[in-house]
C-alpha cells in the first residue's frame, strides 16, 4: 500500500515537473479561416488543433489544406484549396501519422491506403463522432459493420458472443485496424500474444502440463482451435456443440504421426458421465500438479 | 457493485455541477438511470447469455472541458463512460494532456461474468437436470494507464500500469477415488504489469524500447459441496463417498518483459523496422489438498479412507521474437512490404506432488496401511517459428487495387513428456515440423459510388502438428457496397473457407461460409431505414476412434444460421427514436431461436436536459433438445434515463 501510496505521489510530481518545466502555455491563434468556415471556432478542441497551436494564423488549416490565400480571393472557390478526399487525401494524414512497427503499418496495414479504405473512411477530422474517441466518424462498430456484415451479423444474432457495444467492447478490442494483414490484424498483448489474454490472463501459464500450446499455425491457435470469438451457437463459445467430440477430434490415434493421445477404453462415451470430458478434466487450459489435467 | 455505486454517487453530482458551469465545445453527454429486468424461463441461462440486472446505472457519458489551451498544465480533458453500475460491463475511459508535455491514457473496466450452462459439465442432462457442476459469479476489474511525457519531442519518457483482478465463488468438481465430487470454489486472480521505456525521434529513425515487469497472483480455496459423487452404482463393490475436503493453492508467476522497436527511413523510398521482444515467465505454484471418504485408487490398486497430498510445481518460459521488416515505396501506387520473423517459445516444467493415502486395504480387503506415493515429473517444450513473408500493392489506374502475397511459416514443435504422465503410450510427445505456404490475391475496385473487392488465400501444409490442422484451406472473401444515391446504400459480403486434410487416419473435411447483406433507406436526412440478412452454413466432419470400443466414427458438426433484421432511425430534434428487431434460427447440431429487439426513443425537453427510454427483448428457444423448453428464456429489459447534454 505504501509502495503504491509512494508510487502514484511519484507519478503525479513527475507529471506536474514536467508541466512546470513547460512554462506558460502556448497562445492559441483562432484561424482566420473561421470567418467562413464554422468549424474553424471549435478547432481549438480538436487534438490537430492543439497540435497546431503554435503555428500563425491560417497556417494551422495551411498545414492539410495548403495555402488558401487564392481561395479567399476568389470568394470560397472549391477547386482552389486542397479537400482532402479518399486515397490522395489520405496521404497528407500519412505525412504526420505515419506509424509504422512490426505489426501496425497506416500504409502498409490491412486497412491500408487506397480508395476503398482509407484513413478518411472511419476518421472525420472536422465532424467526428462526439461520443467516440480518435475523431471516428461514427460509432466504431457501426464503421466496421458497413464493410464486415458477416462478422457483425454473427455476433449481433448468435447467442454466446462478446456483446459488442456494451461496456465499451468494440470490434478494436481485439482487431488492430490499422495492422498489417495476418496476425498484424490482431490487438496483441504487448508480449505479443493473442488477444483472448488481455482479458482472460489467467490462462496465460505457463503450466507444468500445457494444453494447447504445442499449436501451430500462428499465435491464435491454441485458443482458437476450441472457440469460435465472432459468435457460436454453442456454450462456452465453442466450435462444437458436444464437448466429447470436440475433445476427441484431436484425442484419438488414428493418425500416427498427430500430437494427442487416445482415452483409454474406460471412458465410455455412450454414457452420459463420460461424455462430460471437463466434469474430471477440470484444467483444460492447463494445470501444474495434475498431468490428466484433473486439477 | 459497492465500488460502482460509489462511483456513481461520486461522479453525477461532479457531471452535473460541471454541466452548469463549464462553457464546452466537446458536448457534455450523460445517460443516468436505473434499469428493471423482466426474465420470465431459465433465469440461469439468461444470466450466462447475457446477465443484465436490475439497478442503477450510468447508461453512457462523454464530457470534454473543451478548448483549454490558455490552461497551464492541461489542454484538453476527455472523459467516456458507459454502462457503468448495473452490470455486467462497464467502462470508464479518461484521456487528457498537454500537447507536447505529457499525454494520459487510462481506463477501468468491469465485467461481470456468470456461467451456469446446462450442457456443460453435466452428466445428469438426460436427466433433467439443466444445473452444470461447472459454474461462476465472478468479476474481472481492469485497469490501464499510460503516461507518456513530452509527446511529439526527440525523446519521450513512457510510464504504464495495469492491473486485472478476477475474483468470485464458483461451483467445479473434482474426479478422485473413481469417482467426481462437487466443490465450492474461492478464487483470487491479479495480474500486475508496470512499465517503464523511452521513445526516440532522431530524424529518420525512431523506435521505442520499454520494459515492463508483469506479476500474476492466484489464491484458490476449494471445499466439498456434496459428498455423494457422480457415480450412482458401487465400485469394485464398494459405496464410494467423500465425507471432507480442502484443497489450498496458490500461484506466484513473474514476467519481465522487454520490448524494442526501431524504424528508419533510407532515403524516401525504403523504411526498415526491427522488432525484439522477450519476456521471462518464471512461478511456483503450491497446493495442499486433504480429504476423507470411502474411495477406491486404481493408481495405488487399493480401497482408501483418506487422502493428504501436496505439491510444489515450478515452470519457466521465456519467450522471445524478432523480426526485421522493409517497406518500399516504388513508385506512386506500387508498395512492397516483406519481413522475417523468429518466434521461439521453451517452456520447462516441474512437478512433485506427494502424497498419502490413509487406512488403505487391497482390494480383497487386506494389509491395512497407510501408503506414500511420489510424482516427480518434469516437462519440456520448445516451440519455434521462422515466418517469411511478401506483399505488394499496386494501383492500376485510379478504380483498381491489386494485391499480391506470398507468406511461409515453418514450425517446429518438440514436447518432451516425463514418463510420470503418459497415461496411455503414444502421441503424447515428440517433434514435430509443420510448413505452411499461404498464396494471397486481393483486388479492390472503386469507381463513384460502387466499391467491390475480393481476397483470396489459399494456404497449404505439409504436415498436421494436432489432427485439427489442415493440409489444405482455402479463404475466399467478397465485398461490395453501391450507394446508388444520398438515400440509398445496398452492401454484401460473402466468406467462403474450406479446410481439408485428406491424410489416413484424419478425414478431415471443414466448411464454413457467411453470407450477409444489408440495405439502407434515407428518404429524409431525419429517417434512415435498414434491413439486413445474413446465413452461416458449417460442415465439419473427421475421423475420430470411439474409447470404448476401438471403433472409427466421424465427428459430425454442422450449422445453418439464417439472420433477418430490420430497424429505423428517427432524428427529430429534440425527438430520436431507434427501433431494431432481429431474428435468428440455427438448424445445425445445436438447434436453437433467438429474437432480439430493441426500441429506444430520447426527448431533449430543454437545452441541458432530456429524457431516454430503452425496451430489449431477448427471447432464446432450444429446438429438439431432449430437455424440451427447460433452459428457453425471454427477457425483457427496460431502462428509463435522466439525460443531461450541453
Amino acid at each position: 500500500m505504501v509502495k503504491r501510496f509512494l508510487g502514484l505521489t511519484g507519478l503525479v510530481l513527475l507529471v506536474l515537473g514536467v508541466t512546470w518545466i513547460g512554462g506558460p502555455a502556448l497562445a492559441a491563434d483562432a484561424p482566420s479561416c473561421g470567418d467562413c468556415h464554422e468549424q474553424s471556432k471549435s478547432f481549438g478542441a480538436n487534438p490537430h488543433g492543439r497540435a497546431a497551436c503554435d503555428l500563425p494564423g491560417d497556417a494551422a488549416c495551411a498545414s492539410c489544406h495548403g495555402d488558401g490565400k487564392a481561395h479567399m480571393e476568389a470568394g470560397g472557390d472549391a477547386s482552389l484549396i486542397k479537400g482532402l478526399r479518399g486515397a490522395d487525401g489520405s496521404e497528407t494524414c500519412l505525412t504526420c501519422h505515419d506509424v509504422t512497427t512490426e505489426h501496425t503499418s497506416y500504409r502498409h496495414g490491412v486497412h491500408g491506403v487506397n480508395d476503398t479504405v482509407n484513413c478518411l473512411t472511419c476518421h472525420s477530422v472536422h465532424t467526428p463522432n462526439a461520443k467516440e474517441p480518435k475523431l471516428l466518424a461514427k460509432r466504431q462498430t457501426e464503421l466496421c459493420a458497413s464493410c464486415h456484415q458477416g462478422p457483425a451479423s454473427a455476433m449481433r444474432s448468435k447467442a454466446y458472443v462478446h456483446h459488442l457495444d456494451r461496456g465499451g467492447m468494440t470490434c478494436a478490442s481485439c482487431h488492430e485496424p490499422h495492422g498489417r494483414r495476418g496476425e498484424g490484424a490482431l490487438k496483441l498483448t504487448r508480449q505479443g500474444e493473442a488477444p483472448c489474454l488481455s482479458c482472460h490472463t489467467e490462462k496465460r501459464g505457463p503450466f507444468v502440463y500445457e494444453h494447447g500450446g504445442p499449436t501451430t499455425g500462428g499465435m491464435t491457435g491454441g485458443c482458437l482451435t476450441c472457440h469460435e470469438p465472432h459468435g457460436s451457437n454453442n456454450p462456452k463459445m465453442l466450435t462444437r456443440s458436444r464437448v466429447d467430440l470436440l475433445c476427441l477430434e484431436c484425442h484419438s490415434t488414428l493418425a500416427a504421426g498427430a500430437l494427442g493421445s487416445q482415452p483409454p477404453a474406460t471412458h465410455n462415451i455412450s454414457l452420459p458421465r463420460w461424455r462430460n470430458c471437463t466434469t474430471c478434466h477440470v484444467a483444460v487450459h492447463g494445470s501444474n500438479r495434475s498431468p490428466k489435467l484433473l486439477k | 457493485m459497492r465500488a460502482n455505486r460509489f462511483l456513481l454517487a461520486g461522479l453525477l453530482p461532479a457531471l452535473l455541477l460541471a454541466g452548469v458551469a463549464s462553457a464546452q465545445d466537446v458536448p457534455l453527454d450523460v445517460e443516468i438511470g436505473y434499469r428493471f429486468t423482466d426474465i420470465k424461463g431459465n433465469e440461469e441461462m439468461f444470466k450466462s447469455q447475457l446477465d443484465e440486472e436490475d439497478g442503477l446505472q450510468l447508461r453512457s457519458l462523454s464530457w470534454g472541458l473543451g478548448d483549454i489551451r490558455d490552461s497551464n498544465a492541461i489542454d484538453h480533458f476527455r472523459l467516456d463512460a458507459a454502462d457503468l453500475g448495473a452490470g455486467p460491463n462497464g467502462l470508464l475511459r479518461v484521456e487528457a494532456g498537454r500537447t507536447g508535455y505529457w499525454k494520459l491514457n487510462a481506463s477501468w473496466r468491469r465485467s461481470e461474468r456468470y456461467s451456469n450452462l446446462p450442457t456443460i459439465a453435466n452428466p445428469f442432462l438426460g436427466g433433467g437436470s439443466l444445473d452444470s457442476q461447472h459454474s461462476y459469479d465472478r468479476t474481472r476489474n481492469s485497469v490501464d494507464v499510460d503516461l507518456e511525457l513530452l509527446p511529439g519531442k526527440k525523446i519521450r519518457p513512457l510510464l504504464g500500469f495495469s492491473y486485472s483482478r478476477y475474483s468470485g465463488p464458483g461451483l467445479t468438481t473434482y474426479h478422485v477415488g473413481q469417482d467426481d465430487f462437487q466443490l465450492q470454489q474461492d478464487l483470487k486472480e491479479r495480474d500486475t504489469e508496470y512499465r517503464v521505456g523511452v521513445a526516440f525521434d532522431a530524424g529518420p529513425v525512431s523506435g521505442q524500447v520499454v520494459q515492463g515487469w508483469r506479476s500474476f497472483k492466484s489464491d484458490e480455496n476449494l471445499k466439498l459441496l456434496a459428498g455423494s459423487g457422480n457415480e450412482s452404482g458401487t465400485i469394485l463393490g464398494v459405496p464410494v463417498s467423500l465425507d471432507s475436503l480442502t484443497r489450498r493453492s496458490k500461484a506466484d508467476f513473474d514476467t519481465p518483459v522487454t520490448s524494442a522497436v526501431v524504424s528508419g527511413k533510407l532515403g524516401s523510398a525504403v523504411r526498415l523496422t526491427g522488432t525484439y521482444v522477450r519476456a521471462d515467465a518464471d512461478g511456483d505454484d503450491t497446493s495442499d489438498e486433504t480429504l476423507s471418504g470411502n474411495l477406491v485408487s486404481y493408481e495405488i490398486l487399493r480401497y482408501f479412507k483418506g487422502l493428504a497430498e501436496s505439491s510444489a510445481a515450478t515452470s519457466e518460459a521465456l519467450s522471445w521474437r524478432g523480426s526485421i521488416r522493409a517497406d518500399v515505396h516504388l513508385s506512386a501506387g506500387f508498395d512492397l512490404s516483406t519481413g522475417f520473423t523468429r518466434r521461439n517459445r521453451e517452456l520447462e516444467g516441474y512437478s512433485l506432488v506427494n502424497d498419502l493415502w490413509g487406512t488403505t486395504t487391497t482390494f480383497s480387503g487386506f494389509d491395512p496401511r497407510d501408503v506414500s506415493t511420489i510424482l516427480e515429473a518434469r516437462t519440456r517444450l520448445e516451440r519455434s517459428e521462422d515466418i517469411f513473408d511478401v506483399r505488394a500493392s499496386l494501383k492500376l489506374g485510379k478504380a483498381v487495387t491489386l494485391r499480391l502475397g506470398f507468406v511461409q511459416n515453418q514450425a517446429d514443435v518438440d514436447v518432451e513428456n516425463d514418463a510420470a504422465e503418459v497415461v496411455v503410450p503414444g502421441n503424447q510427445g515428440g517433434s514435430y515440423d509443420r510448413r505452411v505456404q499461404a498464396m494471397e490475391g486481393g483486388l479492390a475496385f472503386k469507381l463513384g459510388g460502387l466499391s467491390l473487392g475480393a481476397d483470396y488465400v489459399r494456404e497449404q501444409a505439409d504436415a498436421a502438428v494436432v489432427r485439427t490442422d489442415f493440409r489444405e484451406r482455402d479463404r475466399l472473401r467478397l465485398r461490395g457496397a453501391w450507394q446508388a444515391a444520398k438515400w440509398l446504400r445496398v452492401g454484401g459480403n460473402a466468406e467462403i473457407v474450406d479446410t481439408s486434410n485428406d491424410d489416413f487416419g484424419y478425414g478431415f473435411e471443414g466448411d464454413m461460409n457467411t453470407y450477409g447483406g444489408d440495405v439502407e433507406i434515407a428518404p429524409w436526412e431525419f429517417l434512415t431505414f435498414r434491413v439486413g440478412a445474413g446465413r452461416f452454413e458449417g460442415d465439419h466432419s473427421i475421423a475420430y476412434r470411439v474409447p470404448q470400443t476401438w471403433a472409427n466414427a466421424d465427428s459430425v458438426y454442422r450449422e445453418r444460421g439464417d439472420s433477418l433484421e430490420g430497424g429505423l432511425t428517427l432524428n427529430l430534434k429534440p425527438f430520436a427514436l431507434e427501433a431494431l428487431y432481429r431474428t435468428f434460427e440455427n438448424d445445425g447440431s445445436f438447434a436453437y431461436e433467438l429474437d432480439r429487439a430493441r426500441l429506444r426513443a430520447s426527448w431533449d425537453f430543454t437545452e441541458l436536459f432530456g429524457i431516454a427510454a430503452e425496451w430489449d427483448l431477448d427471447d432464446y428457444a432450444e429446438t429438439a433438445r431432449t430437455y424440451g423448453t427447460g433452459a428457453d428464456f425471454k427477457a425483457n429489459r427496460y431502462g428509463i434515463y435522466l439525460r443531461i447534454h450541453k
